[in-house]
């Protein structure tokens, strides 16, 4: 017998009020402590602190870690591979690189544009370099897919730091952007924020969208044309979907990795594998998760930061590796 | 036991010269042939044969080289994903879910919820909430072939379903396709004559992409077709109200 497994409401309603109470710590932690009570009450510097520098932040936190986590359920669920994630299969890397080409030569595109555009093409290049090569001779090798991936992302690493060599100077700000390879979420407008959550909501009802048909997927892709998809549009429409939510999460938070893994891992392992539940599970955990580690990477060693994809690395490494071995034991 | 007189006239599935190539290889051949409404059709032939083929082009999965084939009198093309969905049903030969889906998961792929008189005839009412991967071949076939039928399509097609059980299961689950065909086609892709002359109520031999014969199982399976088919000389064994065995005429060794 498998565990019983929870169904969505319940799992929401746990990921709510977690993410209420990861949202107060995250507001109430920084350089300086600000209790709720001071910036639930009266206005004054702390509150004003508060809400125009640390919510913004919190909620960038919150879309990075939904975005990272919709990307690594997308891919997951289309490369029907379990080890499947932005950073493995060269989706981040290609972000990355994109990214860093907008922020090494800003003359190209304007600005404000030129970092999440690059960064989706990156992704959304390197998603389908690494999909044709597992497709070669018309079926799908996993192991093959993996390795290509593997292959890409340790390229595009290489051209990104190629380019930083060649085009880096302390005038283009190569200490920010070797920061911002590091993993760590930037600090937003309100205005932004505000005009980034549509996205998301639009991102998330995509990929609910497309849910029946990943779980179709995973019975192969003959069975799944059996019953009414298209194969080529479904996995297209997928890939598309996860180097978006990658290039968002790359714009806003650099290069983090393990969020796309673990969090799509563990709520499989709490919800079940079928993707209607997991796609807003995953989008609320993760952003939970990442508002967590943002938290701590600005307020433990404040006021300097430890980058946040040193962190997720760190911790939920060992983390998974623990949660793996319990599995085993379990089973 | 064979019922010819369970067949309905007009043509589920008709395919009209169907060619396939690869590169110069021809998979399917000046293919035609039609599937009544009802029934258990058995699809026989050495490896290579074309019967999978068969199988994805009746499916839309393979691209023809020349002919068409038509479900319910329309051509294949003509019809959307969704709309063919709900007609045909397919179980593959390797059934395996990439997920760790329960039963119940799986079931709830289907393009209908299953009733509860299905799950009683695949006796799949304590299987529920076990993993799929973990059952018995035989425990999988049912439930694959229960996610399958639950919306009642007019056409099932299973491409070797029986092909990695025991001999009980085997029977077992021939007598479930068997029922299935009382209401729908049933295409089954088998490489047991025995289990093809004891179960199907039609038969049609392939070999090299070619389709040798059809018909009622008797007819159809005789020494000279399976000869032909297999290259290789076989002897039937009757079994007595039944049907018969059949095993190749090796050569005695020097």
């Amino acid at each position: 017998m498998t565990p019983a497994r929870w169904s969505l409401g319940p799992a929401l309603a746990v990921l709510a009020v977690t993410g209420v109470l990861a949202f107060g710590l995250s507001l109430s932690l920084g350089a300086a402590w600000v209790s709720p009570a001071r910036w639930l009450g009266e206005p004054g510097l702390e509150r004003e602190l508060v809400w125009v520098w640390r919510a913004p932040r919190v909620a960038a936190a919150f879309f990075v870690g939904a975005c990272l986590s919709l990307a690594g359920l997308l891919f997951q669920g289309v490369f029907r591979n379990p080890l499947a994630e932005p950073y493995l299969l060269g989706s981040a890397a290609g972000a990355g690189l994109g990214a860093a080409i907008a922020l090494l030569l800003p003359q190209l595109l304007p600005p404000a544009w030129s970092l999440p555009v690059m960064a989706f093409l990156g992704a959304w290049g390197a998603s389908w370099l690494v999909l044709a090569v597992g497709r070669i001779g018309g079926a799908w090798q996993s192991a093959r897919l993996l390795l290509a991936g593997v292959a890409l992302a340790a390229i595009l690493s290489a051209l990104r730091g190629l380019l930083l060599m060649v085009f880096g100077d302390e005038s283009t700000n190569l200490r920010a952007i070797v920061s911002w390879q590091l993993g760590g979420v930037q600090t937003p407008a309100v205005a932004e924020v505000l005009g980034f959550g549509p996205w998301l909501l639009l991102l998330g009802w995509a990929a609910w969208r497309l849910a029946p048909g990943l779980d179709a997927l995973g019975l192969g892709d003959a069975a799944a044309q059996s019953l009414g998809h298209r194969v080529p549009r479904l996995v297209a429409g997928a890939v598309l979907l996860a180097a978006l939510a990658t290039a968002l999460a790359v714009s806003w938070g650099g290069l983090i990795g393990f969020v796309g893994l673990i969090v799509p891992h563990v709520l499989r392992w709490w919800l079940g594998p079928l993707h209607g539940p997991l796609v807003p599970a995953c989008m609320v955990a993760g952003g939970v998760l990442m508002v967590l580690v943002d938290t701590v990477a600005r307020s433990s060693m404040a006021p300097s930061e430890i980058p946040a994809g040193l962190l997720t690395a760190v911790i939920g490494g060992p983390f998974f590796l623990a949660l793996l071995l319990w599995r085993q034991d379990r089973s | 036991m064979n019922s010819a007189d369970r067949f309905c006239s007009e043509p589920l599935l008709a395919f009209g010269g169907v060619e396939v190539r690869i590169g110069t290889k021809a998979l399917l051949s000046d293919l035609t042939l039609t599937v009544p409404r009802c029934g258990l059709f058995g699809l026989v032939g050495p490896n290579g044969a074309g019967k999978s083929t068969f199988v994805r082009a009746a499916l839309g999965l393979q691209a023809l080289s020349r002919g068409e084939v038509r479900l319910c009198g329309r051509r294949l093309q003509d019809w959307r994903p969704r709309e063919q969905a709900r007609q045909v049903g397919y179980v593959p030969q390797h059934i395996h879910s990439h997920w760790d889906l329960t039963v119940r998961e799986l079931l709830q792929l289907a393009l209908a919820p299953p009733s509860a008189e299905l799950l009683h005839d695949f006796e799949l009412e304590h299987l529920l909430a076990r993993r799929f991967n973990t059952l018995s071949g035989g425990e999988q076939a049912r439930a694959a072939i229960a996610r399958t039928m639950a919306h009642q399509p007019a056409l099932l097609l299973a491409d070797e379903p029986a092909a990695h059980l025991d001999l009980p299961h085997q029977h077992a689950l021939l007598r479930l396709l068997q029922a299935c065909a009382t209401r729908s086609a049933v295409v089954i892709v088998l490489h047991d004559l025995h289990l093809a002359a004891r179960y199907c109520d039609q038969v049609a031999v392939m070999a090299q992409g070619r389709l040798l014969r059809h018909g009622p199982p008797d007819a159809v399976l005789d020494d000279t077709t399976l000869a032909r088919a297999y290259e290789e000389p076989l002897m039937r064994i009757p079994i007595p109200a039944q049907s018969f065995f059949t095993v190749p005429l090796l050569e005695t060794p020097p």
